[in-house]
């Protein structure tokens, strides 16, 4: 009895470690800027697209992270950043790439900026370029848009042509 | 008795809408040239179909309305307004077709809020927008803060008393130059000449901080019509939290400052008259004002401990104060941090600069800083005339370039326009309550659409009711144009279905 008791014990304490909650499951970031206090200067990981540039500060450097719900400045070493080599923007789908480190409401070092210190960097998924095929619909629709645009032109400079020559009569 | 608009006055006002939609169409081939640039082909098809659109309705309306009659004052008045309309509704076109916007409402929001330079976005996703739709949100600000009309103005040859009509209805009264024509083309060289330095300066802190080089003059060019122009855009989703610079911060401040500061001065100052910076009433209360809301300010953000430097306050606390009383809107902290970390006393502080807003002839929004020299002179003017006595001559007078004497016509004036922006101020916040925010939420955010100034407290989302999208977009529109063509306008409206 008391050797399936402590089996039990055994079983849900290893279940408890081993739930998200504890296994450091990333925090969104409406989460870390609205209960920013609760976070303050705490161990946290962050998951997102790496947007926009990679900003070199000496050894260090800046990359925003964006999660879908709005995005947070990342502090880390440029070792760490180096490992991100998609960027976000109209071309390619940034690096997805999960954050652990310390998240501040009002960082000290950067005078009051809400930002994640990072220890380690990994890139979960690598980006990738995008392809934007032409929408030859609306090429089309553009394409009639743009002759019914040019033939008014000419029938407007006609009309003020006959006006000024009816003037001048 | 209330006379019906004639054939020929709907007529008029048609011909001359139509020529300023021809002139939306044109500037979107700006826009065009940066998708084709870039080799965004479908942003440029977008802007195609824009431009083209405008092209068609332009020109229709150039044909129907053709007439020999010249565009009255009360035409030129009334023309602003649906310029204004017609303006948001045809760049509102591109930004819907690019896919970045709920509805055809949100992409008119973000329109009208970048032509009337307040700079609050429905933009979903915007760090995956094209650079063309990009730069044509911020090119509507440049062209908004110039003013619709004096960008068309430059572009025509004559003038009449219709011309100095749309001029007046578009929130300027005051002639840099004798000629109107020479004004809006001394506006845009003064601009032109803030455009060099300030892109420049831009370019620089952007490559200095690490943004690549083509990159860093994107962002360069698009920041500095958002900053010059007191606008707000900014390319990335975080305005200016993306750059996490003191430097990036530093090289914004006086473009905004300048964006805010009266197009006459900057004029006088190009002259060489540098002593009327010092001597003009209008300057030095806009600096009080600056100081004061950045007292308050400071002051609450250290009671309530929201950093632990001197230096981040004033970083934080100088830059949104310059931000909020020219009526800019970049934000160095995310919107819900206002009620959340700064607390409603550094919220005050933000509602009453952007509330006050910059001086009369700049691109900003507000009941401007004129407004309040005449008004607090026509208060000390009272108080010395119940103290002197009865046969004292008392006058007050301030220097605005020149020396003015306080006369009722002036106070008046400052009365109606102050009294309007603080009652549609309350309206809007009261929308906003109605929809369950807060009164300081919904105050912010209502103060910060009508002084066209673009900083949010996380009220303005593509998720909010559509109701309230409308009630800022009439709030934006009105405290651009200052209320006075829009209350023309109702009246032309009346008497439209009244008037015999």
């Amino acid at each position: 009895m008391k050797k399936k008791m402590l089996l039990c014990l055994v079983i849900m304490i290893v279940f408890i470690l081993s739930s998200p909650a504890h296994a450091a499951s990333p925090i969104s970031s409406s989460k870390l800027i609205s209960d920013a206090k609760k976070y303050d200067g705490k161990s946290v990981t962050f998951q997102g697209e790496a947007i926009g540039d990679v900003m070199k500060r000496g050894a260090y450097g800046w990359v925003n992270v964006h999660d879908g719900e709005g995005a947070i400045g990342i502090w880390a070493p440029m070792s760490e950043l180096s490992k991100v080599k998609f960027l976000g923007d109209y071309n390619f789908r940034g690096d997805i790439i999960q954050v652990k480190g310390i998240y501040n409401q009002a960082c000290e070092e950067h005078a009051g900026d809400i930002d994640i210190h990072a220890r380690s960097i990994t890139v979960i998924e690598a980006g990738k370029q995008v392809n934007h095929p032409v929408d030859q619909d609306r090429a089309i629709l553009a394409a009639i848009l743009a002759l019914a645009a040019i033939a008014l032109f000419i029938a407007e400079k006609r009309l003020k042509g006959r006006q000024i020559r009816m003037d001048r009569v | 008795m209330l006379l019906r608009p004639r054939a020929i006055d709907l007529k008029i006002i048609g011909f001359y809408i139509g020529k300023l939609i021809l002139g939306i169409g044109f500037i979107m081939l700006i826009p065009l040239t940066v998708s084709l640039f870039n080799s965004e082909w479908n942003p440029a098809i977008d802007f195609v179909i824009g431009s083209s659109f405008a092209f068609i309705v332009g020109y229709v309306l150039q044909i129907t309305c053709r007439t020999k009659k010249d565009l009255g004052l009360t035409h030129g008045v009334l023309v602003v307004p649906i310029a204004w309309l017609a303006a948001m509704f045809f760049g509102a076109v591109p930004l819907y077709l690019s896919g970045h916007f709920g509805s055809f409402l949100d992409s008119m929001f973000e329109a009208m809020s970048g032509f009337a330079t307040t700079g609050l976005s429905l933009t979903q996703d915007l760090d995956h927008l094209s650079y063309g739709h990009n730069f044509w949100r911020h090119l509507t600000m440049f062209i908004g803060g110039q003013g619709i009309v004096v960008v068309v103005l430059t572009l025509m040859a004559g003038g009449s008393a219709g011309i100095y009509g749309m001029y007046v209805g578009e929130a300027r009264e005051e002639k840099i130059v004798p000629n109107l024509i020479h004004t809006a083309r001394t506006i845009w060289m003064i601009t032109f000449l803030f455009f060099g330095i300030g892109v420049a300066s831009l370019w620089a802190a952007g490559w200095f901080i690490g943004i690549p080089s083509l990159k860093a003059l994107f962002h360069g060019v698009t920041v500095f019509m958002a900053a010059f122009d007191t606008g707000g855009f900014t390319p990335q989703s975080q305005s200016f939290v993306y750059y996490h610079s003191p430097i990036y911060e530093l090289v914004a401040i006086p473009i905004m400052v300048a964006g805010g500061i009266n197009f006459a001065l900057h004029y006088a100052l190009f002259l060489g008259n540098r002593r009327e910076m010092f001597k003009n009433t209008e300057v030095k209360s806009f600096a009080a004002t600056i100081l004061l809301t950045f007292a308050i300010t400071a002051i609450a953000l250290s009671q309530v401990d929201a950093y632990d430097s001197a230096l981040a306050i004033f970083r934080r606390g100088f830059f949104h104060i310059i931000s909020a009383h020219t009526g800019t809107g970049f934000m160095t902290v995310y919107g819900s941090q206002f009620p959340e970390l700064w607390g409603s006393l550094a919220m005050t502080g933000l509602i009453v600069a952007m509330g006050l807003g910059a001086t009369m002839g700049s691109t900003a929004g507000g009941i401007k800083a004129l407004r309040i020299v005449v008004a607090v002179k026509a208060f000390i003017l009272e108080a010395k005339r119940l103290i002197l006595p009865s046969s004292a001559v008392v006058v007050e007078k301030y220097h605005h370039l020149k020396g003015t004497t306080i006369t009722d016509k002036l106070l008046l004036n400052a009365f109606i326009i102050g009294c309007a922006y603080i009652t549609t101020y309350f309206v809007g916040a009261v929308f906003g309550i109605f929809f369950g925010n807060s009164f300081a939420d919904a105050m912010f955010e209502s103060v910060s659409a009508a002084g066209n100034v673009g900083l949010t407290s996380g009220i303005t989302s593509p998720g909010m009711p559509d109701l309230l999208k409308i009630v800022y977009i009439v709030e934006m529109w009105a405290g651009r144009l200052e209320f006075i063509s829009i209350v023309a306008l109702l009246g032309f409206a009346i008497s439209m279905v009244r008037g015999k």
